[in-house]
């Protein structure tokens, strides 16, 4: 939409409020007008950064890669609330876990997501997950444990929950695909 | 989908876990300590379910290693790292569960082998179940539903009713029974019962210190493990293949065996039984468990409405 803004300034012939018409109109047709939604190949180059940021261990950098959920404190399968905290109180949280992802609070989540990453080997595998919605992925690691791999879930180039220890990378990927990188023969 | 009586006990239950504000360590013996909740012993209704203060063990060969587990898993994993998690949540209202590893990755998956077997009773109750004649478990399937809307592969789960039926010690006319409480395992698939039919006993054995033979289910194949990972809903239902089993019990708020340490309760010690009377020790999990054996999951049944773990003895404070 900025870029269609943009190019409106340039083309002073036309009033700003018409050409935006016209892009809005447009933006399903072929015109001069930028698509600014991240295309497949924007997702999966986002999703190819994740992966060197986990490779690294960098959980740093993945922290401001990470998608949180606002939920309400006190419900069942929920997060429980604090001291002070009303039930039903909005707090934001982060999914993580073993092969069921739970809330960890936000305040939590340095220190949760810097020892899920300490053991992290390489990238066994990404395939694609659409039903995460768009650009979604779900990346499987190797760890320095073989028996136990960790599982990104990435939604629109950003990490949605991390899972470690529900079973071997090779498990992880069961019945899955197509893959954005291919797990090893 | 819940029945009207599975959700009147868990908000009863969930009611007695909110008012636990506070955990006192009461019993203390040579090799063990034990937790109890701070909300009272006993009620009247948990009673009235259970007036014999019978105990089962809840096991099945569904193979595959202990994931996580420990009071309200959820929340309660291996990190990996000692990270602090402030918090567990069951996932259907029940008082204790672990998740199991599923250890076919292959159609149609492992095979979910349930066993419900009488542990024996507590002393105090209102009943004293005689151990001449027989006992019989009986196992209902209440719920069969989905956690997801629109449901998801992985995502389905049965809950199971388990009942006694017992004679009583001074009143050799009539047949008593005691419903102990509700076992749910989840993320399986092609289950073999439906609501409200019932699993019958399919073996026997002597009743422990008595002269009598009590029925039981013994490996009964309630479906299969799901698989596969299940990664197309967000919250994510089942990263691997897994099942998850989740115990609510008439009584003991969570009787279970587990490690319960500064990171939460999410390992299992090889501790014996302080509960059922006359029965010996009990094998159940320690780390690095796998189902392969018949382990114990854990117990239903018992003489308390409050948390009931075995403790790590090295935590003095938890």
């Amino acid at each position: 939409m900025f870029r269609c803004l943009r190019t409106a300034a340039k083309r002073r012939f036309l009033s700003a409020a018409s050409l935006l018409a016209s892009c809005l109109i447009a933006s399903t047709f072929v015109t001069g007008c930028s698509d600014v939604s991240p295309s497949a190949d924007d997702f999966e180059e986002q999703t190819r950064q994740l992966v060197r940021l986990i490779e690294e261990r960098d959980s740093e950098g993945l922290i401001r890669k990470i998608s949180y959920a606002t939920i309400l404190c006190g419900s069942v399968a929920a997060v429980p609330c604090r001291g002070g905290e009303a039930p039903g109180t909005l707090v934001e949280g982060f999914p993580m876990g073993g092969c069921e992802p739970f809330i960890v609070r936000r305040d939590a989540v340095p220190m949760a997501l810097a020892a899920m990453l300490a053991d992290v080997a390489r990238v066994f595998a990404v395939y694609y997950e659409p039903e995460l919605g768009p650009g979604g992925f779900v990346a499987v690691f190797q760890r320095e444990r073989p028996e136990s791999g960790l599982a990104v879930t990435i939604a629109e180039g950003r990490v949605s929950s991390v899972s470690s220890g529900c079973g071997a990378p090779r498990d992880l990927v069961a019945g899955a695909g197509p893959f954005l990188i291919a797990p090893p023969e | 989908m819940k029945s009207s009586r599975t959700r009147r006990i868990m908000v009863i239950v969930l009611g007695t876990a909110a008012a636990l504000t506070a955990i006192g360590l009461v019993v203390a013996n040579s090799t063990h300590t034990f937790i109890n909740g701070t909300g009272g012993s006993h009620s009247s209704f948990s009673h009235g379910l259970n007036p014999a203060h019978m105990w089962v063990t809840v096991s099945g060969d569904h193979s595959g290693g202990v994931a996580s587990g420990g009071i309200y898993h959820d929340g309660c994993t291996d990190l990996s790292g000692g990270a602090t998690i402030d918090h567990c949540g069951p996932t259907v209202g029940g008082d204790y569960a672990i998740d199991i590893k599923g250890a076919s990755s292959s159609w149609p998956g492992t095979p979910l082998l349930v066993t419900i077997d009488w542990a024996g009773f507590a002393s105090g109750g209102t009943e004293i179940p005689s151990q001449v004649g027989s006992m019989d478990i009986y196992v209902q399937v209440v719920t069969q539903a989905n956690y997801r809307n629109p449901p998801r592969p992985a995502c389905y789960y049965t809950t199971l009713k388990i009942t006694m039926a017992y004679w009583v010690i001074g009143d050799p006319n009539r047949i008593h029974s005691a419903t102990l409480g509700y076992v749910t395992f989840a993320h399986g698939h092609q289950w073999t019962r439906t609501p409200g039919q019932y699993i019958y006993a399919n073996a026997s054995r002597p009743i422990n210190g008595g002269s009598g033979t009590v029925y039981y289910v013994s490996n009964f194949q309630l479906g299969n493990v799901y698989p596969y990972p299940d990664t197309g809903s967000s919250p994510v239902c089942s990263f691997g293949a897994h099942s998850h089993v989740e115990l609510l019990t008439s009584h003991s708020w969570g009787a279970m065996y587990e490690w319960r340490s500064d990171e939460g309760p999410d390992w299992f010690q090889d501790y014996d039984v302080h509960g059922p009377t006359g029965l010996g020790n009990f094998a159940a999990f320690s780390p690095g468990s796998t189902m392969s054996t018949s382990r114990i999951i854990g117990f239903l049944g018992g003489n308390t409405t409050s948390r009931a773990v075995w403790d790590n003895p090295h935590y003095s404070g938890y």
